[in-house]
């Protein structure tokens, strides 16, 4: 653990995927941190990037065809991305663990979801059979599964969608993680149930001091768990900033475009407002600043250079930008 | 599951009544005695031929009779048992001495029966378990090593054996593996053709027809296999198991090798009643008198108690397998339940 309290620091991320087609930029130089104990959630449309990001972290980039072509990710003072597979699966599931959008697929229907947490369990922690198994109750119990003893042995296809990722997150939770990466871990579940599980994973959280690594295209779910967040567009962060700092005066366009389009942030009578034009291919990303094909401020400046990563002045601490005009988006 | 299988024995009933019917018409639309016997029989032989088989009586009682004997395993009988059932001679001796065979005097279907399928099973069984392993290994290093040259080497050698024909390997296998061996290094380790019982004589006669029905059935498999692997190895529930560190050959034997056998299963059974019918190419020229030429033969020469029985025996064999596949299926797949 580094001094600073960071857990986790991606610097200049890119990840790459080639086909006939070409090269896609999926993730293009995203940096970003995450504090030890905090929410860090990554917001963007479908197909940002958010995702990829958070498989390279893990390294279950599929390759072919994708490979992570550059940057640093830090991880408790060790640069993840230079370790061997066999250092990876040691640190997979056992200090960084993963939840996913499916639980009705991210089970293996054939086997009893005891014996899926077992399995990890005896994986990293070297437990016996029966050791393990009484960690697996425990794991159940935690995620408030009723009646671990006797759910252990049954199968995925008899427990719901939320029992489900509720099993996932004991899974994950079962070798005491420091970070936790859930990619959209409510969006495939009825919204009473998406309260639980935020509820549950916010617990868990004070309780074992773990970090979590929040994707979603939810700011509803941000606004409620994340301590900061950082906005993807087209494959790289356009801004990041405290939740607090974001909800309260969001300085990229592109954010600024995200809470229009939402009701609970539009003036009452007002009609919503959509994001006009579609996210670019990742094959052919527009030069200069990214966003500027569908961004009201783009002017020539925008098509010519990238806009950097720089601080705000005039916001809270931490607080980064990647705008030209960050005065001009105040008057959106 | 035991309520399961009885239901759909008794389920299975119905169905195998109405496929009796439908053999015993179809094998009644041309006479088959006059066909056995050929035009220049005269009357009395007909008649006679007509009563031994009780094809004479009405087509409701031939097809109880016919019943009755597959439902006591009559067909199964050989005439050295001793009769015992009644004293009042004729057809009562007769029946209980089995079935007897037109073409073949004195012998019965149910020594046809037995005489043939100890080949045909010395054939098919092997080369099914020869089959199934490669091919599952194979498509598992296939779909491992998918898009690199292992995987592509393995995939051209398989659909380059399978695009050639069954008879090229008999007929190349048959002069280099068995003619030239033997001619040029004396060695008579595979024979030409022909076959002996025994196990002694396995290797011998029945190694090389296994070998190359492996061969031609490789192709196939492997690359169904290979199919099945890869698609379950794009599942969700693989990047789970990553995520939580199993190695790979673990997600490989583990996670998805039981998923995959649910599709392979599903395939095996399907090739199930064909074990004991054996390969009729194979049979046929290696010389091998198992099932599938018994069948065959009674075709060609007009012996219908045979030709009737042989596939009255084969639907049974196919409509258990159908059973079978579905008990498999319960057993490997949480999912289905069988109740």
């Amino acid at each position: 653990m580094s001094a600073d309290g960071k857990l986790l620091e991606l610097q200049g991320l890119r990840t790459y995927f080639y086909s006939e087609e070409g090269e896609a930029r999926a993730v293009d130089g995203v940096d970003y941190t995450l504090m030890k104990g905090e929410t860090l959630g990554v917001v963007g449309e479908s197909g940002c990037g958010k995702s990829v990001t958070a498989l390279s972290v893990i390294g279950l980039i599929p390759s072919p065809p994708g490979k992570v072509v550059g940057g640093k990710v830090w991880f408790k003072g060790r640069n993840l991305l230079e370790l061997s597979e066999k250092e990876m699966q040691e640190i997979r599931g056992n200090e960084i663990s993963m939840i996913f959008q499916e639980p009705m697929t991210a089970l293996n229907p054939v086997y009893t979801i005891g014996n899926q947490i077992i399995e990890t369990v005896r994986l990293h922690q070297g437990l016996g059979k029966e050791e393990a198994r009484q960690r697996a109750i425990e794991m159940l119990d935690l995620v408030h599964i009723p009646n671990p003893e006797a759910r252990i042995d049954e199968y995925p296809h008899q427990l719901s969608g939320g029992m489900r990722q509720r099993v996932m997150i004991a899974m994950a939770m079962s070798c005491d993680p420091d970070l936790l990466i859930a990619d959209e871990p409510t969006t495939a579940l009825d919204v009473t149930v998406q309260a639980q599980i935020l509820e549950l994973i916010g617990d868990l959280q004070s309780r074992t001091d773990m970090s979590v690594l929040l994707i979603t295209h939810d700011l509803g779910v941000i606004a409620e768990t994340a301590n900061h967040v950082a906005v993807m567009y087209a494959g790289k962060v356009v801004e990041y900033a405290t939740a607090v700092d974001l909800f309260a005066k969001p300085r990229h366009p592109y954010t600024i475009g995200l809470f229009r389009s939402l009701p609970d942030f539009a003036a009452p009578g007002e009609r919503l407002q959509a994001i006009p034009g579609i996210v670019p291919s990742a094959f052919r990303f527009p030069s200069g600043c990214r966003f500027r094909t569908r961004c009201p401020l783009a002017s020539e400046q925008c098509a010519r250079e990238e806009p950097p990563l720089v601080p705000v002045e005039d916001s809270g601490e931490g607080h980064t930008l990647a705008c030209h005009f960050p005065e001009e988006a105040l008057g959106l | 599951m035991w309520t399961y299988i009885l239901r759909r024995l008794l389920y299975s009933i119905p169905v195998y009544l109405g496929i009796v019917l439908l053999l015993m018409a179809c094998l009644r639309v041309n006479d088959p005695v006059a066909g056995f016997l050929g035009k220049g029989a005269s009357e009395e032989a007909y008649q006679a031929k007509k009563e031994s088989m009780g094809l004479d009586r009405p087509f409701v009682v031939q097809y109880f009779d016919f019943l009755r004997q597959l439902v006591t395993f009559e067909f199964i009988k050989v005439p050295d048992e001793e009769v015992t059932a009644s004293e009042d001679g004729g057809a009562a001796v007769l029946r209980s001495r089995g079935i007897e065979s037109w073409s073949q005097e004195g012998r019965t279907v149910g020594q046809i029966l037995r005489e043939s399928i100890i080949p045909s099973i010395s054939i098919t069984v092997p080369a099914l378990c020869f089959t199934l392993l490669i091919s599952i290994v194979i498509a598992l290093l296939s779909a491992y090593y998918r898009g690199r040259l292992p995987d592509k080497l393995m995939m051209v050698s398989a659909v380059l054996g399978m695009s050639i024909s069954f008879l090229v390997y008999i007929i190349f296998g048959q002069y280099w593996a068995a003619y030239l061996l033997n001619q040029k290094l004396e060695l008579e380790f595979f024979a030409v053709q022909g076959y002996e019982p025994g196990a002694a004589n396995w290797a011998h006669y029945c190694l090389l027809p296994v070998l190359i029905s492996t061969i031609v059935a490789m192709g196939y498999d492997t690359r169904f296999y290979r199919a099945v692997m890869v698609e379950e190895s794009g599942r969700d529930y693989i990047i789970t198991a990553r995520a939580k560190g199993s190695t790979k050959r673990k997600i490989m034997f583990v996670h998805m090798l039981k998923n995959a056998m649910i599709p392979i299963i599903t395939r095996v059974m399907s090739t199930l009643p064909f074990l004991v019918m054996g390969s009729i190419l194979l049979e046929m020229y290696f010389n091998i008198p198992g099932m599938g030429r018994a069948l065959l033969d009674s075709i060609f020469s007009n012996d219908f108690p045979v030709t009737q029985m042989l596939v009255a025996v084969f639907a049974g064999i196919f409509l258990v397998s159908v059973i079978l596949t579905d008990v498999f299926y319960a057993l490997v797949d949480p999912r289905v339940r069988l109740s």
